[in-house]
Formats: C-alpha cells, structure tokens, sequence
C-alpha cells in the first residue's frame, strides 16, 4: 500500500459501523517522559529520560444522526462506559497493508445537541483508552 | 446513495407543489412561463468517509413572463416569499428527504433577482441555491 487519501476509513463503535456519520479520526498514543538526569551531571551534558506510563486517545469527528442503530443512538446510552472502536484505514479487508486498529476507550463525552444555524449538526469527542491500543493484520 | 438525476426530480417534483407553477428538472430548449428549471451547480464528495455523504449544489430558476411587468414582479415576489403556498422554499423543503432517497436539504438563499432574456424574449426570474445532503 502506498500513500493515501482518507476516504476509505471504516469506523465501529461496540460493532456498531458509524462509518457514514464521521469525516475525522484520530488514534494517538504518547508516553510519559520520566527524567532521568541526576545530580552531578555537568551542565553542559545532555539530560536523560525513559518513557514512562502509556497512554492513547481516540478522537472522532461526528455528523450527528438521530436515525436508529445511529450517531445517537448508539452513543447515548454508553456515557460511563467502556467501549470498543475499531478503526481500519483503507477498506473492510485487513490485511498486512491494511491494519485494524482497536481501542477500548472510556465513553466519557457527548455533545447530544451541537448545532449551528444552516450547518449540519457536527460534535468532536475525544475518548481516554484503557489499556493497549492493538494493531491487526489479520 | 441518489443520483444526480433521482435528486433533480425530487426536487422539480417538490417545486410541483406550487400550484400553477410547471417545472423542469432539465434544462428546456424552450421554456413556457411560469417554469422553475433545476440545476446541478457542484458536488462536494466525501463529507464523510466510505462513500457516507455528499454535498449537492443546485440553482433552480424560477421564470415569469412580464408582458405586465407589475403582475410578473407579484409572482415573482410569491415565488420568493419565506412562506405560503407560492413559496419556493416552503414547497421545495415540504419533503426534506425526497421520498427518502436523500439525507436532507436546504433552500439557504435568493442568489439573483431581476430581468432575463431567452430567445430574444423578455423575463423576470428569480434564482435560489439549494443544498442537497445525500
């Protein structure tokens, strides 16, 4: 697989395929930069650090829909609970080039009414993981 | 997903509310006043990803004869009107979904108002832009 446009990103929600209701997604994983420098180091020298505890967020861009099995529907009743998103970039087929990201988020977000006059009715959340965000190929 | 042509009648059918006015969802060759044409304008595609939604432009021409002009101008006024039976908007927004086949739509704006000529032919017209969610 080469570079990509993202048009093609298939995104469930607890198997719930809310692909057709989202133009942005985001999986970020950063850690904790913990210092390592000690006293005595010269100040010309270089400080140090290890990584420390992981952690990810997942963010998505929604266009609300309050149709059933949608946006909505899916969402509202999950407030406080632990979710499952499963993103893959290019298509339903995962593969080698085509990896399935899964995350197990916290729902602890939602914009239930968001809305300007003439525009379509648009919310963000951005969800804490709980434990690893794992990569498929298979 | 409609297709483009699925939403121009959709949208000429919902212009066909208004009683007296004839409707086009293609451009005539001759046109025989009162007429409200139906225009694609452009296509925004991939609002949202895996082929989910696309924004639709379309301009929908509204034409009155002014062989007098003040009875033409009163049409024309009706036709641009926010409400009431003669209102483009209401009867194009009187189905927002087209019997189904699109997510919704919007009447956002008059683009023009004013004097056409076709054919050598004295107008009035009036033009709306319409946005299409499908």
């Amino acid at each position: 697989m080469a570079k990509f446009v993202a048009t093609n990103f298939i995104i469930t929600l607890n198997g719930v395929d809310l692909t057709s209701s989202l133009n942005s997604v985001t999986i970020e994983t950063s850690s904790n930069e913990v210092e390592t420098t000690t006293f005595g180091t010269a100040s010309t020298a270089y400080r140090t650090v290890v990584g420390g505890i992981v952690s990810s967020t997942v963010k998505l861009d929604f266009y609300q829909d309050y149709a059933a099995s949608s946006v909505d529907a899916t969402i509202n009743g999950l407030i406080n609970t632990i979710g499952t998103i499963v993103v893959k970039p290019a298509g339903t087929a995962v593969s080698a080039t085509n990896p399935s990201y899964t995350a197990t988020c916290l729902i602890n977000a939602y914009t239930p009414i968001s809305g300007q006059i003439g525009d379509l009715s648009s919310f963000s959340v951005t969800w804490p993981t709980t434990g690893a965000v794992t990569r498929a190929t298979v | 997903m409609a297709t483009i042509t699925e939403i121009r009648d959709g949208l000429a059918a919902n212009l066909a509310t208004i009683t007296g006015l004839r409707t086009s969802s293609t451009v005539p060759d001759n046109i025989n006043p009162p007429i409200a044409i139906v225009e694609p304008q452009s296509i925004n595609f991939d609002m949202t990803f895996n082929r989910g939604l696309d924004e639709y432009q379309f301009k929908i021409t509204v034409i009155a004869g002014r062989a007098d002009e003040r009875s033409g101008q009163n049409k024309i006024d009706g036709y641009c009107s926010p409400t009431g039976s003669g209102s483009v908007k209401t009867a194009v927004e009187s189905d927002k979904t087209l019997g189904g086949i699109v997510q919704n739509l919007r009447v956002s704006g008059l683009s023009s108002y004013g004097s056409i000529t076709i054919a050598e032919v004295p107008y009035l017209a009036a033009e709306f832009a319409v946005t299409v969610y499908s």
